[in-house]
């Protein structure tokens, strides 16, 4: 499956096209979100790993890695 | 307004079985939402099956209308909904809700640790890409879905520690033998014992979670297990916020139907796990029964026969895997309960009411609105469900306006 890239923290984060921003994240070794929230849910309704994601607050396992996102945690 | 005249919510496997009658019936009459990318729900996410891919061709042809990565925000048994992803809204005539299951989960020391997710919560997690290869997993809880998990992470290249199952041997082999027997699912039974069998342990259960290690006991004794990565939760629960929204009648923890998937409200059905948790089997059936519902015809007797001997599995299932009272008593006073408002279990057991810890603790107050914690306060101390009011999901205030405007 091809690969990209997108921006957290200031650094690149590699995943595989149909990879979650939550898995990308996860298997680059990211397992805590926001301060003190770990995903937990794995289906949309825990929002323990809510994100910003180019500017809007998504809950990063419904939502599909993308080439040149910028993702961060500066959420709510 | 968009308008349709039969909307399924949910394309898990109830949805599809609905949708993909309701295709060969009245296509181009029906328009299926889903708050993921994929067909396939959040446990089963099967997309292979030949009725996934009539569905997908059905799709393709026009026939089902699919409004994927969407999520309901409001409703009215009126007969319109507002979708996160839409100005406008979506109106329908009958509506089926297939809105399935999510987990169970309960609290104790370390239970909040990082790499741990619930049992259903790995799998779609290893489902949507992440590398469990090489991984050490645990895996505990309760219900049939951890040995399948175990089978689907151990075939993706993990380690599999163990498979912690806290209902007792005797009460899971009696229903083992019926689920074989009974319900023609032996071939089934026995290729996953034969493929995880080895890493079951019945009557055990976690109680701490510290570094990468659990403390796993059967009341008696304890061992350490180590892990990478664990999926942990108590089996699975209904999504009733939506059916709630609209007025269905809730009974035992279900959307009340009668026996062709008719809620209390006449213009709505359900189906699947919303009206038991009986898996994929039952969910297919009321899917169909359903769909029979909305077009008011009625369903062949076979069908209605069917759904009926999967709702009694779910019953023997509820029965079989019944959680255990020492699963009540695991959490200490500093333990998160409520993980959105970081709210521990000291500050709420001695609470009334999930309002009165609402109102003091702001429980139910965070981004999951009650979902975790909510079921997880009704099994620990038999409050109610958490109130129930729109947005169902946080949706910026702007999208109202637009709903507005364009009403």
């Amino acid at each position: 499956m091809p690969r990209d890239v997108f921006q957290f923290r200031g650094e690149e984060v590699s995943f595989e096209q149909g990879q979650t921003v939550l898995t990308a994240l996860m298997n680059a070794g990211i397992l805590e979100f926001r301060p003190g929230h770990a995903p937990i849910c794995g289906m949309g309704i825990c929002f323990e790993c809510l994100v910003r994601a180019n500017g809007t607050p998504v809950r990063a396992c419904m939502t599909p890695a993308e080439k040149g996102m910028e993702v961060s945690l500066d959420t709510i | 307004m968009t308008r349709s005249e039969f909307l399924v919510v949910g394309a898990g496997p109830a949805g599809l079985a609905a949708a993909n009658l309701l295709a060969e019936l009245a296509p181009g009459q029906v328009t299926m939402i889903d708050g993921q990318p994929n067909l396939g729900g959040q446990i089963w996410r099967n997309t292979s099956t030949p009725l996934s891919l009539s569905v997908l061709n059905h799709i393709r042809e026009k026939q089902i209308h699919l409004i994927p990565n969407s999520w309901i925000i409001h409703a009215s048994p009126d007969g319109w909904i507002i979708l996160d992803s839409r100005r406008e809204k979506v109106s329908f005539n009958k509506l089926i809700l297939a809105t399935g299951a999510r987990e169970l989960f309960l609290p104790y020391p370390g239970w909040t640790s990082l790499g741990v997710m619930g049992v259903g919560g790995i799998q779609a997690a290893a489902k949507t890409g992440l590398n469990v290869k090489g991984k050490k997993i645990l895996l505990t809880g309760s219900g049939p879905l951890l040995l399948a998990v175990a089978d689907s992470l151990q075939s993706k290249g993990a380690i599999i520690q163990g498979v912690f199952e806290q209902a007792p041997w005797n009460r899971v082999q009696k229903f083992g033998i019926r689920t074989a027997f009974q319900y023609g699912k032996a071939f089934q039974a026995l290729q996953l014992m034969a493929k995880v069998g080895k890493h079951v342990h019945y009557g055990h259960w976690v109680t701490r979670l510290e570094a990468n290690q659990a403390t796993i006991t059967d009341g008696k004794a304890t061992q350490q297990i180590e892990f990478d990565l664990a999926g942990i939760a108590f089996g699975l629960i209904p999504s009733l916020e939506l059916p709630t929204l609209l007025g269905c009648q809730i009974e035992n923890g279900f959307v009340r139907t009668d026996d062709k998937m008719q809620t209390s409200q006449p213009n709505i059905l359900a189906a699947g796990e919303l009206t038991s948790i009986g898996g994929v089997d039952a969910a297919l059936a009321e899917g169909e029964l359903a769909a029979w519902a909305a077009l008011e015809l009625d369903p062949p007797n076979p069908l209605i026969q069917k759904a009926k001997k999967w709702r009694r599995y779910a019953e023997q299932m509820a029965e079989a895997y019944a959680l255990r009272p020492e699963l009540k008593q695991l959490a200490e006073p500093d333990t998160i309960l409520c993980r959105c408002e970081q709210v521990q279990y000291g500050s709420l057991v001695n609470r009334v009411s999930f309002r009165d810890a609402k109102i003091n603790h702001r429980i139910g107050m965070g981004w999951c609105q009650g979902r975790i914690c909510g079921a997880t306060c009704q099994h620990l101390f038999d409050w109610e469900a958490p109130s129930i009011r729109p947005p169902l999901f946080p949706a910026p205030a702007r999208r109202y306006a637009e709903i507005l405007e364009n009403d």
